[in-house]
């Protein structure tokens, strides 16, 4: 089971997505959410805000997309580590391999519900336990 | 050997069929098919001007054809067909195999390159069925495709997606009354709302998101090339007064308990007025 303290940031260009993430966390048992709007917003509420240990981005969204957002994390020495999941419309076969490539720890895929989604956040959390 | 005179342009290939079209014809046109589906041509149009005879051996010799092409994701039609020879193919069933149309311009509404058929429409029509289901928890019915002729009333919202990518250049439009806006509303939030506004609004652009998402799976798979797009929101004065409103369209329909909603296949032919 994943630690429900975790403070965790939703990132989606669209702010029907970041709420019904932020609701669906919440039904989780999730208790410490905040949200950016693009990649770019995310980024610097990570590097202004420390303590965030669970991001749940978007792929495609303007400014700085998920992907971008998950590079940027990935090569950064303090934030590398932290667990990162795609939520996203985007599917296809080269993505997800390039997202694998990059190390996400999960792919939700639109449309989703709260079920799939805690679904990739407990393999995701269990993955890192192993 | 019968001779199948073709042209091609490399989205086309079209096919002059001869007067007789006999089991000697069919075994010609089973040796020159193989060569015609290796070329990169999506849309193969056999063209029947004059031709007044049929035979059966010719029919498997077209499902052959068609089923071939229908699984690398290309397709068959066929024009100018006589009275008679058109008769014949109905009455044997055959419609979607030849799929009879009056001009090559019938299958290209648009132009050369980007071909508004099923091939393209129905990967959307199982992406909007899934979506609804699973995201607005929402019975669909699709109605018939037609193209559009004139604007569309009773639209509350919009979420419209601009596409320039190598396989379509235009917009794709998710038009819905209010009523129905609601209804997917509550049921994602489980709150009820009476007015559109921006908290609320962008909901109907990722739907459409949505829904582009899973079809451009399936097209890229079949050889499509789309793009990732940014979807946008419309209310009604904004939806009206868009340029592309104008433009050549596909509209599909669909009905559910909260009033009928369109998915609008919007080309850019370049002119605001057609």
């Amino acid at each position: 089971m994943f630690d429900l303290n975790t403070k965790v940031l939703v990132v989606d260009d669209m702010m029907a997505v970041r709420r019904l993430v932020r609701k669906w966390l919440t039904a989780i048992g999730f208790t410490n959410i905040e949200d950016a709007a693009d990649g770019q917003l995310a980024w610097t509420k990570l590097n202004e805000a420390p303590g965030f240990g669970l991001i749940v981005s978007d792929w495609n969204m303007p400014n700085c997309s998920g992907i971008d957002l998950l590079r940027k994390v990935r090569a950064d020495s303090g934030l590398k580590g932290l667990p990162f999941l795609l939520l996203t419309a985007e599917g296809e076969p080269h993505q997800i391999k390039e997202a694998m490539s990059l190390k996400v720890d999960g792919y939700v895929m639109k449309p989703f519900t709260q079920e799939s989604l805690q679904d990739q956040l407990l393999k995701a959390f269990q993955k890192r336990a192993a | 050997m019968i001779e199948f005179k073709k042209e091609e342009d490399g989205t086309i290939l079209r096919v002059q069929c001869p007067a007789v079209l006999d089991a000697y014809a069919a075994q010609s046109f089973k040796g020159v098919a193989k060569s015609w589906m290796m070329t990169k041509n999506r849309i193969f149009v056999l063209d029947m001007d004059g031709v007044r005879l049929m035979g059966r051996e010719f029919y498997k010799e077209a499902i052959e054809l068609k089923t071939t092409l229908k699984r690398d994701g290309k397709s068959l039609y066929s024009i100018n067909l006589t009275p008679a020879i058109l008769r014949q193919v109905i009455d044997a069933g055959l419609e979607k195999v030849f799929q009879p149309v009056k001009s090559v311009e019938d299958v290209l509404p648009v132009k050369s390159g980007m071909v508004l058929d099923a091939e393209l429409i129905n990967p959307f029509l199982k992406a909007t069925h899934k979506i609804f289901e699973v995201q607005c928890k929402i019975k669909i019915t699709a109605g018939k495709p037609f193209k559009k002729n004139g604007e569309i009333v009773g639209t509350a919202i919009a979420g419209i997606l601009s596409l320039n990518s190598p396989s379509y250049n235009g917009n794709i439009v998710l038009a819905m009354p209010s009523k129905l806006f609601f209804k997917i509303f509550l049921n994602m939030f489980e709150e009820a709302i009476t007015e559109i506004g921006p908290d609320s609004k962008d909901v109907a652009g990722e739907i459409l998101n949505m829904i582009y998402g899973a079809a451009k799976i399936e097209l890229n798979q079949k050889g499509f090339r789309f793009d990732m797009a940014l979807p946008g929101v419309a209310l009604p004065e904004e939806f009206k007064a868009r340029a592309s409103a104008h433009w050549p369209a596909v509209i599909v329909p669909f009905d559910t308990d909260f009033g009928t909603f369109q998915i609008e296949f919007e080309v850019n032919k370049g002119v605001t007025h057609v």
